[in-house]
């Protein structure tokens, strides 16, 4: 009611001084809401990161295929590939498919992720369906060393079926009989896309890289005329296709234009007279099975492959890492930092804390204590790689313990001292005086008083400092490169080197092995640190609650 | 010094001869000499700053803790020289103390009153129970804690809290309790339960008492000294400092006229 009339009656100043503090208080929030926006975005985006997977791979053959692949030199025999169940693939590219039937792959490692043997079975080169399948996977060149070569579907199946990491084929019959078997089928991914010489040649500084799939589908459906719209040479895209009826011109259709028409400037009947025609048009582009083309691979269009799924799933924690951390979990280096941290703790906690106690409870207050918090001070702001040469030159080679466990911890043990013994001299400074003067009064010694009535108020602040403490030990890795090594099988014993989490993640970066599995790291070692800090905070406010204390 | 020379040298428990306290280049306490008797409440007024509480804390040498602190002169308690032949914990143990402001420790009541004995190397569970029932008996506290005495002693109230302090000096059966002003934070009625409390502890205990209100001093002590800038300005029984002030400067105060 008397708003507006009291307006009035504010004098000049008041309202400046008003305005100022709105002025103020805006620039707080503007401040506060940057700060907080930045923080979120990159734990967002490295949690993001962390659990889901985008991975763009680059193929030689279009992203999808079919269970049963025509085979033979008239493309008339159906042929379906089968695997073990144990086996994590859903599909194989043509390539994938012919190097494991020659030998050349004999572990799913890179196929599958899976360090387990590779098995092939085939059928008798005499049978029609193997001959097919000769002709349309291996070609001119010779089957593997390891290949079984058995009479019928049924064995292959009860084979297959019964050796891990087995794979082999059967014809469209033995497909009825899989129905129950420890086997799966694998989808054959058999296009590959062809171009004319100067489509992927450098000119003007530019150069077709790669189609995603949704560029590959404009291609051949007309809707790109230039190749300089997706990303290529400024050339006219011509496409020449196959006949509108013909099998393959079908299966392309479907699996990379999802069913839409091809749009062919020029009609080929078969491989080789597309092969000519791509030879001299410029611009032309058109598709072909991948064992067709193994001749002209260089003119082979690169397709990319996007995959979006889980990036951290159970079986990161459980399974140790293998091939340098590119396949396989971080089971054992997440065991490894525990060490590191326990081992740490372990340390540095009863000397941070009694060097606190000596330096406020019984250090005469001089100029000696001053020098020692300006050390500690200045420790605790020294870059961590000088502590890492420092370890690798005191510890490792002066007291020659080697780089491992111990010289990495004891690194460590130097390094975040400094923290807990800030933390500690504050948290004992904290308590009241009139705690020690009633303990003292009744008699208690000085040691009695520190132990029975300082310390345990005093806890909460020390157990921050130790928090604050592990934060920098898990994030370590300059100091911890050259002090406990990078080795990422589970200790043994003190002298064996280790890898923490952090170091597991530089290396995978640094190295170029694996970004989804370093922010998989990455996002464990946000939630290693989140679950400490919340235990931590629980603890600390359970310990407050029962002293009835407000320190 | 006008202390009253009727009584027995035998009920002497304290008696401090020439003491005089520094505090670096503060002269705090000046040629201090005067006698406390046994079972007997001996109450210190006198403006602040005066150094009654100085002067207290050099009782069970809670001055030693001040590192500027200098004490010169002898102070004897049954007739031994604390600064000289005493072990000062033992000394502690003798002469309790409690303060101004209640300080429990944050821990339960029972942790609290068994803090003393445990420190003094008392470990057996039923000794312990048997001392807190009887000390906070003796604090008039058993009825109002004795189903809450696993509970934060922070959580009693700031009178429950004193006597819980008292009650947590009598558990390691002092002789002598020096109290620093010990309502001065309290409430009336928590005042005077004290007060009550005191008058109870003074058949067992000899007590020294620190108090800004001169109608406490009054009505609780037996001898009463008024201290003055760092001296003892005149000591007597109670009544008659009150009633018969000997020194115009003790009139003075007692009447109001500063203070």
């Amino acid at each position: 009611m008397g708003q507006r009339v009291r307006k009035k009656n504010v004098s000049w100043n008041t309202r400046k001084v008003r305005n100022k503090e709105r002025v103020a208080k805006g620039m707080l929030w503007a401040a506060a809401v940057i700060t907080i926006g930045i923080l979120l975005s990159i734990i967002g985006y490295i949690l993001v990161r962390g659990f889901v997977s985008d991975v763009r791979t680059e193929y030689k053959v279009i992203s999808k295929g079919s269970e049963t692949v025509m085979m033979g030199e008239r493309h008339d025999i159906p042929v379906s590939v089968i695997v073990h169940k144990g086996v994590k693939v859903t599909d194989l590219t043509a390539e994938e498919l012919r190097s494991l039937f020659m030998g050349a792959t004999t572990n799913w490692g890179l196929v599958s992720e899976q360090d387990m043997k590779v098995r092939t079975y085939a059928l008798r080169r005499d049978s029609a369906v193997g001959d097919a399948f000769r002709y349309s996977v291996v070609r001119d060149a010779a089957y593997g060393d390891g290949i079984k070569f058995i009479d019928t579907d049924e064995e292959i199946i009860e084979n297959v079926a019964s050796m891990k990491g087995s794979i082999g084929y059967i014809s469209l019959k033995g497909l009825e009989r899989i129905h129950g078997k420890k086997v799966k089928v694998v989808v054959v991914r058999t296009i590959a896309v062809v171009a004319n010489r100067e489509v992927l040649e450098i000119r003007n500084n530019v150069k077709l890289r790669y189609l995603n799939e949704s560029q590959l589908a404009d291609v051949f459906m007309g809707n790109t005329r230039n190749w300089r719209d997706v990303g290529g040479v400024d050339l006219p895209i011509r496409v020449v296709g196959y006949p509108e009826n013909d099998p393959l011109t079908k299966e392309f259709e479907e699996y990379a234009l999802n069913g839409e028409k091809v749009d062919p400037v020029v009609t080929v009947k078969d491989f080789e007279n597309l092969s000519k025609m791509l030879e001299k048009t410029p611009g032309a582009v058109g598709f072909c099975r991948y064992q067709d083309a193994m001749n002209i691979k260089d003119r082979m269009v690169k397709l990319e492959r996007r995959i979006v799924k889980a990036n951290i799933t159970p079986s990161f924690f459980v399974k140790p890492p293998k091939r340098a951390g590119v396949v396989g979990g971080v089971s054992t280096v997440i065991v490894n930092t525990i060490y590191m941290i326990l081992l740490t703790l372990l340390f540095s906690t009863p000397i941070g804390v009694m060097a606190a106690i000596f330096l406020t409870e019984y250090a005469k207050q001089g100029r000696l204590v001053k020098i020692l918090r300006f050390g500690t001070e200045t420790l605790a702001g020294i870059p961590s790689i000088i502590f890492g040469l420092f370890g690798f030159l005191f510890f490792v080679s002066i007291l020659k313990l080697g780089i491992g466990l111990l010289s990495g911890t004891l690194t460590i043990t130097m390094m975040i001292l400094p923290t807990i013994v800030r933390a500690s001299e504050e948290a004992v400074k904290a308590v009241p005086v009139s705690y020690r003067e009633g303990s003292l009064a009744l008699g208690a010694t000085k040691w009695q008083t520190i132990v029975r009535s300082v310390l345990p108020p005093a806890t909460p602040g020390i157990l921050t400092g130790v928090i604050l403490a592990i934060g920098r030990a898990i994030g370590e890795t300059a100091a911890l490169l050259f002090t406990m090594g990078t080795d990422y099988r589970m200790v043994k014993d003190l002298s064996s080197s280790a890898r923490t989490l952090s170091v597991h993640l530089y290396i995978l970066v640094k190295e170029g092995l694996s970004f989804e599995r370093a922010f998989a790291t990455g996002t464990i070692l946000i939630v290693v640190i989140l679950i400490v800090n919340f235990t931590t905070n629980r603890l600390v406010g359970r310990m407050a609650k029962m002293s009835g204390s407000k320190i | 010094m006008a202390v009253e020379e009727t009584e027995r040298m035998n009920d002497l428990k304290l008696r401090t001869e020439n003491l005089n306290l520094y505090y670096g280049g503060l002269h705090a306490l000046k040629e201090i000499s005067i006698d406390i008797f046994k079972n007997r409440v001996t109450a210190f007024i006198g403006p602040s700053g005066c150094g009654k509480s100085s002067f207290l804390k050099t009782i069970n040498r809670m001055n030693d803790l001040v590192p500027i602190a200098k004490v010169e002169g002898d102070v004897f308690y049954d007739g031994i020289n604390i600064y000289k032949e005493y072990d000062v914990t033992e000394l502690r143990k003798r002469i309790g103390m409690v303060f101004q402001k209640p300080n429990p420790f944050p821990m339960s009541v029972y942790d609290n009153i068994a803090y003393g004995p445990r420190v003094h190397g008392i470990t057996k569970k039923s000794a312990l129970n048997e001392t807190v029932e009887k000390s906070l008996k003796a604090a008039v506290l058993w009825d109002e804690v004795s189903d809450r005495l696993h509970e934060p002693a922070l959580g009693l109230s700031g009178g429950q809290q004193q006597r819980l302090c008292i009650a947590r000096v009598l558990a390691v059966e002092p002789d002598v309790i020096l109290m620093d002003e010990p309502t001065s934070a309290l409430d009336p009625i928590s005042t005077a339960k004290i007060e009550d409390l005191i008058y109870e502890l003074k058949k067992e205990y000899t007590i020294v008492i620190v108090t800004h209100n001169m109608q406490q001093a009054a009505r609780i002590s037996d001898t009463t000294a008024f201290f003055l800038i760092g001296e003892i300005v005149e000591m007597g029984k109670t009544d008659q400092i009150f009633l018969k002030p000997r020194d115009k400067r003790t009139e003075d105060y007692i009447s109001g006229r500063f203070g």
